[in-house]
């Protein structure tokens, strides 16, 4: 017989144990992507059994299929679209009742379906036991009672989803709502069955009982209905009907009766043999969300994760430093020099080498979160800062990718996939940048040694960082307002009980994160590293080997007359100056110069010149780019870091340089347009350009206006 | 009653969700449906989010979304 391949999703409430089974079930041999257009993560393993491959996808966890959130949308159009053949549903054995729920909405749209009670361990120490046989009778669904985390009870399971699918066309059962709702359901289905072609592909039951729960999506797929209006009148009367008759609105009726139902067989089929005696989540619990202990023990968790991230990441950062600046070197040497050798050397491996240094910082922050999320602690951090958080349109998990954008954008902007909701998530996302990031402190270090007495600096640092923060709530706020008008999502949410992470979950994981960085994001960083290359090196300038030669001699004659004899120190000094002239001149003659000298009357009114304009649009590169730039514009090398201290001396020996200019640079520095391979992110994380555009400009904009205002206000006092 | 005037330790069954459209239909696609019974866990302070269960497992909900619950005490 030849083989025959089936379509088998795995379904289930999130925490339901559904990735430790798909795990287990496909073995090593599984692929991962994303559904298309969206982040949600798409898992797809492929086993053969029998005479049978069977392909097995992981859906997202979700509570119901009601098409909230984009999870759920992901999981309901799996389902419709993609016809799967059979579908596993994993449930939880301690908490049914609301883990059927879920199974009976996928049984109603008609698929083939195989219950997992997983958790059985767990329920047996609540003293639940289920009478799987009869529940699975009773509701016309085949059942299973698994551990997962032990592998026990799935043997079966592909023999189960075999039969499942070979006895697909006998007599199914359905849930029923009660006399007056199926009243209507009928009527509503006699009207779709008028249309046959229609209802090939859509279940009319299914369709009947999505419009009594007012359902828009399904109303679209309605209109190429043949009786479209007469359905629609009927949908609209039946609702009003059971609205009267309930009292309650008529998705609220439907909701519940499906509850009823379900409640009713479990009410036949589960025994409770002792009352729940100690729990060693509510033990925790008692801690971790006690109103006192609960938000500094959470401070102090996120502390040591940022410690641990950034403290702990620098090491093997250090070493890819290295690495590739021994590539860069090799490179330098191999090839000749010229234009191909600085592509090369300067934007291609600077590029790749830029954005792999943060794989060592992203792989420890998702670690971090994988444990805080398997744990279930995830949850409770959203219980203790939903309240704050909320003032400002957000939702208690956006706390997490704001902390870390102190450390870095990037790893922030991707832990924002924490949320669930979309709107939540772009808003989280938007505001990530302006949590100041690690890569601007050099940039502020540089300027507060230059222009701050020690005894200030320490309160300039925090009113740079508070400035950022308060911008970045307010924004948040405003986002909400225009952007992503309503209310933030509904704050209901379960509060899992704690577990053990498992190891291998954590694994492929992080895994699955850093190779997404690097795929998705790689691409852009490298293509934008080389246009910061290119406008920095193009149009190039000839050297003016007589002119520089001229100004050699001006100077060996110089000193030479006054201490009468040139030493080795003088000619390497003199050395530098020329190479720095140099490489000023070149790039005030390049696209990066012409574009600060255009720029100048923008940012004149910031109190910043041309040679600014250029450190800021390196800036788009990298922060601490700024740095060198900034040293190549003042002549004192592009190797400056922000403890030398002949950059300070030369910035504050500039006439256009004051501490109120600096401050506002920094500022300025603070806000406008995140370095690229944030941008990079965000584009892959929103999937959209027009967010990258929307952040390139909004970010500027608030830039420039808090600078002109902090400028001029310093200037009328006296400050400059 | 509403869900967010009961004190620690309460318990209470579910009469009626008071709010419409997709928040109402959350909470009740969550288990919180007429005749289900619960118990108030805790309660955090200011105004936070309190935290039920109901159906053997734990759910937090806002104050705003508690007090769209109509609760009686038992
Ligand atoms: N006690 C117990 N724990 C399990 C069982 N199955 C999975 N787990 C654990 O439950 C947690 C959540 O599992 P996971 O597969 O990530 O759930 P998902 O959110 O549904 O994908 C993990 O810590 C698992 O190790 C089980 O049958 N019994």
């Amino acid at each position: 017989m030849a083989d025959k391949t089936i379509v088998v999703g795995i379904a289930g409430n999130p925490n339901s144990g559904k990735t430790t089974i798909f795990n287990e079930l496909t073995g090593a041999h599984h692929k991962v992507g994303n559904y298309a257009g969206v982040t949600v993560e798409k898992r797809e393993g492929i086993r053969k059994y029998k005479d049978y491959t069977i392909k097995i996808y992981d859906l997202p966890g979700t509570y119901s299929l009601t098409s909230y959130s984009l999870d759920e949308l992901v999981a309901r159009d799996f389902i419709i679209d993609e016809k799967p053949d059979v579908i596993i549903d994993v449930m939880d054995s301690t908490n049914i009742q609301r883990h059927l729920y879920l199974c009976m909405q996928i049984q109603e749209f008609g698929i083939p379906i195989v219950g997992l009670l997983n958790m059985t361990d767990e329920a047996k120490q609540h003293g639940i036991e289920i009478d799987s046989l009869a529940l699975g009778d009773l509701l016309g669904i085949p059942m299973l009672k698994t551990v997962g985390r032990k592998k026990s009870g799935l043997d079966g399971v592909f023999d189960l989803v075999l039969s499942t699918y070979e006895n697909k066309n006998k007599q199914k059962k359905c849930l029923l709502y009660g006399n007056e709702l199926e009243m209507h359901i009928d009527k509503i289905i006699n009207l779709i069955s008028k249309d046959e072609k229609f209802i090939k592909n859509y279940p009319p039951r299914w369709i009947a009982v999505k419009l009594l729960e007012k359902d828009q999506n399904v109303c679209s797929k309605l209109k190429t209905n043949e009786a479209y209006d007469q359905i629609i009148h009927q949908k609209d009367e039946s609702i009003k009907w059971i609205a009267g008759h309930f009292n309650r609105d008529s998705e609220i009726v439907v909701t519940e009766q499906r509850y009823g139902y379900i409640h009713g067989a479990v009410k036949e089929t589960l025994k409770v043999s002792l009352e729940t005696k100690f729990s060693f989540s509510e033990a925790v619990d008692k801690v971790v969300l006690n109103n006192y202990f609960g938000l500094p023990l959470f401070l102090f968790i996120m502390w040591g994760i940022f410690q641990l991230t950034f403290k702990l990441g620098e090491f093997p950062m250090s070493i890819l430093e290295l690495i590739f600046n021994q590539i860069g070197n090799f490179a330098g040497s191999i090839i000749p020099d010229g234009l191909i050798k600085s592509l090369i050397v300067d934007g291609i491996i600077g590029g790749v080498g830029g954005m792999l240094v943060f794989l060592p910082n992203i792989l420890i922050l998702f670690f971090c979160i994988s444990i805080l999320e398997d744990t279930g602690y995830m949850a409770r951090i959203a219980f203790l800062t939903d309240k704050f958080m909320h003032k400002f349109g957000l939702h208690g998990q956006s706390f997490i990718p704001f902390v870390t954008g102190f450390g870095c954008s990037i790893p922030a902007i991707m832990s924002a996939r924490t949320l669930k909701n979309e709107k939540d998530r772009l808003i989280t996302i938007l505001a990530v940048p302006f949590f100041s990031c690690g890569a601007k402190l050099p940039v502020y270090t540089l300027l507060i040694s230059a222009f701050f007495s020690e005894s200030m600096s320490g309160n300039i640092l925090f009113s740079i960082y508070m400035i950022g923060i308060l911008l970045g709530l307010f924004s948040s706020l405003l986002f909400r307002k225009v952007i992503a008008k309503g209310i933030s999502s509904p704050f209901v949410m379960e509060l899992p009980p704690y577990r053990a992470p498992a190891a291998k979950g954590i694994g492929w994981h992080m895994a699955e994160k850093c190779w997404f960085y690097v795929k998705k994001a790689g691409t852009l960083i490298v293509a934008a590293s080389i246009i910061v290359w290119f406008i920095t090196t193009f149009p190039q300038l000839k050297t003016d080997d007589a002119k520089y030669q001229k100004i050699r001699m001006d100077i060996e004659n110089k000193i030479i007359s006054e201490n009468g004899l040139l030493a080795d120190s003088d000619i390497r000094q003199i050395n530098r100056i020329i190479e720095v002239s140099q490489v000023q001149e070149a790039l005030e003659y390049s696209i990066a110069g012409k574009i600060g000298k255009i720029i100048e009357p923008v940012i004149k009114p910031l109190g910043f010149d041309w040679k600014i304009g250029v450190a800021i649009i390196t800036g788009f590169a990298a922060k601490e780019v700024v740095v060198s730039t900034l040293g190549v514009m003042y002549k004192v090398g592009s190797d400056v870091t922000e403890e030398d201290d002949s950059l300070r001396g030369a910035l504050r020996n500039d006439p256009y340089f004051n501490p109120l200019v600096a401050y506002v640079l920094m500022l300025f520095i603070l806000i406008y347009v995140p370095c690229i391979a944030t941008l990079a992110i965000i584009k892959q994380e929103l999937g959209k350009w027009r967010w990258v555009f929307f952040t390139i400009f909004y970010n500027s904009a608030v830039a420039w206006l808090v600078a002109f205002i902090v400028y001029q206000t310093g200037k009328i006092m006296g400050l400059a | 009653m509403n869900l967010y005037k009961l004190k620690k330790n309460d318990s209470f069954s579910i009469v009626k969700i008071t709010r419409s459209g997709e928040i109402g239909k959350r909470i009740a696609e969550m288990g919180v449906t007429k005749g289900t019974r619960g118990i108030v866990v805790r309660k955090a302070f200011l105004g936070g989010p309190i935290q039920i269960k109901i159906l053997n497992y734990d759910l937090s909900l806002r104050k705003d979304e508690a007090e769209s619950i109509d609760v009686e005490e038992v």
